[in-house]
């Protein structure tokens, strides 16, 4: 590649150097894909997380329901199955209070009584009327001691239709065990009382039991405990009516109810409902934690799920942001080089590329072109600039030498007039001064010539002149010249008629007296000779002026060399002619100006023929 | 206290050039090698005015063979010539017995001290810048006679 080839040593300001410093980040900052990967795996976390919850939700919820018909069937069993038992209870009670106060045989009440203890209820009392002289209570089975009064007239005003006229108490401590008190008004308003045991609740109440901490609990219609599965709450009759569950039952409502449990330290579920005949609640709860157990075994397969998904859309996202940030990486290595002046870049394969990177790599690629260019532009420039200098030095250096040449032979001249003001001689030494500082004067001409040659400042003024006319004048200033050194002089085709032509007559005789006195210059003996022609090549005209001489002539070597500036001087102490050899190089510069050239060839020894070529047009 | 030219120039051993000077001539001899007709026009007119023989070389070979037939009592060098220059010519004159004591004076108009150093490596003992003046002539002719008379003059 031409750019790799050109790439100079030096760097060029502003386009290299700094690159390495822009390169290095201030600060910390993540590469491209790390982030990128970073954001998608965040989102994928996040996802991932509303995903879990949103499942946790509807597991917990499918859960509950399931609770609903699980733990209200059971409690409602419960319900019913005790709602059998004080019916049955409550309906031989009643036909046993009547049977026995209306026949006081024995028979007959002990058949009662113990019909009425195979229903847990241990004994019966005949309660008198409320007159003060009221006989003692006849006491029927055990000796329990009576309830207290306010029990006794809770009975008495009872509204209870539900169990035929039985009516029911609270739970009541009597002596050492725990009773309801039946109660029954006979036609003659004596009351019968019995005392229920709760042993058959109980009984029902621990026959349910499941989970870890799965229980029913049964309490009275004021909300005591009567059968718990705590010891505790049941032996005290803890009052639960406190607890939202067990009032919404003492409300006489069925349902599903979640609550703090005391006994238990534990938030509980519980289906709720009650038995109709007394009002008990009877609830069936299960610590929640075991229903999250439960949501949690469904919940770990579908954690597995989402890892499997993270894992996967990870993996996805690693191959996006690859793919996003690779071109990215690329391009900013391409950068790089191209700031280190570097254009050998390969820039990626644009038919995989998306339509954004296809975008960028041709702007890439119009930048690099531009760079390029403008680079090579520069490096130009500055290769021109450094030549140039070179060229100038170089001038200045041979210049101020060959001036001295002259200018020692006119300040030497000088010192011997001087030193010897009656010398014969002083006449000739004053010529020689002279002529010496004439050539001086041709060299500075010489000089300004070069100088105006190499800034490229030639001038044209084109006119119309007689090219034969001018060509009678050369010959005329050339033959003089020539026959001064001693050499003959010709002139051979224009210059005998009259031809009109337009072009620069001074910068045509300043190139030929370039060439002209190079030829003098370098012929020792023999001759000189001068011919123009005016001919038709590629569609134009054109003045050819040629110049032969007899002299040293140009060893083929040097011959391509002659158009250069001082290449006469091959090394400063060894020069076998004066003169600064910038002649030829202002006359070709002249030549070019007018879109001509000057051609040059020599047989060593033998003679040398220039040619001047310049493209003209005929009045 | 010696300044200015080279010791072979009062070299006790450089007595032969009196010597022979006397066998010639009364006036001493200079060779002026130049290939620029005007410069050696000059150094003679400057030398004969003061009554010194000058000998002209317009090129180092033709110098060459002057300084093996002749005596010399002192070479007068041009250093850009064609073909061989003043420091090429000057070697040789050092490499040959009968002349390597030979004073040999630049004459140039290369005055950079890399062009001196050059000339000193040569053998050249001294340097005249060109141009040159009467002044700076006397000026060299007196250190030149000075130290061809010796110490003891």
């Amino acid at each position: 590649m031409s750019a790799h080839a050109n790439t100079p040593e030096r760097a060029l300001p502003g386009l290299s150097g700094s690159a390495a410093k822009q390169t290095r980040i201030k600060g910390w900052v993540w590469p491209l894909q790390q982030q990128i990967a970073v954001m998608v795996l965040a989102a994928i976390l996040v996802f991932a997380l509303v995903i879990q919850l949103w499942n946790y939700r509807t597991f917990m919820n499918t859960e509950i329901e399931r609770t609903q018909e699980k733990h209200l069937v059971i409690a409602q069993n419960v319900s019913l199955s005790l709602s059998r038992y004080v019916t049955d209870v409550a309906r031989v009670f009643a036909h046993a209070a009547i049977e026995v106060s209306n026949n006081n045989s024995e028979a007959t009440r002990d058949a009662h009584l113990s019909l009425l203890e195979s229903l847990n209820v241990e004994s019966m009392v005949l309660l008198p009327t409320f007159a003060a002289d009221t006989p003692p209570p006849n006491r029927l089975g055990t000796d329990l001691p009576l309830p207290e009064q306010a029990v006794l007239d809770d009975l008495r005003a009872g509204t209870n239709t539900a169990l035929g006229g039985v009516q029911i108490s609270g739970l009541q401590q009597i002596g050492d065990g725990k009773y309801f008190i039946l109660g029954y008004e006979l036609a003659d308003q004596r009351l019968v009382i019995g005392y229920l045991k709760t042993d058959y609740i109980k009984a029902v109440q621990r026959a349910i039991a499941f989970g870890e901490f799965g229980h029913s609990a049964i309490f009275d219609q004021f909300g005591r405990a009567i059968a718990h599965p705590s010891a505790r709450v049941e032996e005290n009759m803890v009052d639960a009516s406190g607890i939202s569950a067990v009032r919404r039952m003492l409300n006489r409502e069925t349902g599903v109810e979640m609550f703090f449990s005391p006994p238990m330290q534990m938030d509980m579920i519980a289906g709720i409902t009650f038995v109709p005949e007394t009002g008990w609640p009877v609830m069936v709860p299960q610590p929640i934690y075991e229903l999250s157990d439960a949501v949690n075994g469904s919940l770990s397969k579908s954690y597995l799920l989402a890892v499997a998904m993270a894992a996967l859309l990870g993996g996805a996202g690693w191959a996006v942001s690859r793919r996003l940030a690779r071109p990215v990486r690329d391009f900013t290595e391409i950068s790089r080089k191209i700031s280190d002046g570097d254009y050998t870049v390969n820039l990626p394969d644009e038919e995989r590329s998306s339509t954004e990177m296809w975008q960028l790599n041709e702007s890439l690629k119009t930048m690099i072109h531009r760079v390029r260019s403008s680079d090579n532009k520069l490096r130009e420039a500055l290769r021109l600039e450094e030549e140039e200098n070179k060229r100038k030095s170089d001038f200045l250096v041979i210049a101020g030498h060959e001036l001295r040449t002259p200018l020692s032979g006119v300040v030497g001249m000088l010192t011997i007039c001087r030193e010897q003001k009656d010398d014969v001689d002083r006449d000739r030494y004053l010529d020689v001064a002279w002529s010496s500082a004439k050539e001086l004067n041709a060299l500075v001409d010489h000089m300004v010539d070069y100088a105006e040659g190499t800034t490229e400042s030639i001038r044209l003024d084109p006119v119309t002149f007689d090219i034969d006319a001018q060509m009678r004048d050369m010959e005329a200033l050339y033959e003089n010249l020539a026959g001064t050194a001693g050499l003959e002089f010709r002139r051979t085709g224009l210059g005998d008629g009259s031809t009109l032509i337009v072009s620069d007559p001074a910068r045509v005789s300043q190139m030929i007296a370039k060439i002209m006195e190079n030829a003098i210059k370098f012929t020792k003996q023999g001759s000189i000779t001068l011919h123009s022609e005016i001919f038709q090549q590629d569609d134009r005209k054109w003045l050819k002026v040629a110049i032969s001489d007899t002299g040293i002539g140009i060893d083929e070597a040097q011959l391509e060399r002659i158009f250069m500036p001082f290449e006469q001087v091959e090394s400063s102490f060894t020069r076998s002619y004066r003169g600064m050899g910038i002649g030829l190089s202002v006359a070709q510069a002249i030549a070019n100006k007018f879109g001509g050239r000057i051609t040059c060839a020599s047989t060593l020894h033998e003679g040398t023929r220039f040619e001047i070529w310049t493209p003209i047009e005929l009045a | 206290m010696r300044y200015g030219p080279p010791s072979s120039w009062h070299n006790p051993s450089s007595d032969a050039i009196g010597r022979r000077m006397v066998s010639v001539s009364n006036r001493r001899n200079i060779l002026v090698v130049d290939d620029d007709e005007i410069n050696r026009m000059v150094v003679r007119v400057l030398m004969e005015r003061r009554n010194y023989r000058v000998v002209e070389a317009a090129s180092g070979p033709e110098a060459l063979d002057l300084v093996k037939d002749e005596t010399f009592d002192v070479v007068l060098m041009d250093l850009s010539m064609p073909g061989m220059d003043g420091l090429e010519t000057t070697r040789r004159i050092r490499s040959d017995d009968a002349s390597n004591q030979l004073p040999v004076v630049a004459l140039t108009a290369h005055t950079s001290h890399k062009e001196q150093q050059m000339c000193l490596e040569a053998g050249m003992n001294a340097v005249l810048r060109k141009p040159f003046d009467s002044e700076q002539v006397d000026r060299l002719l007196g250190l030149l006679d000075h130290t061809a008379k010796g110490p003891d003059a």
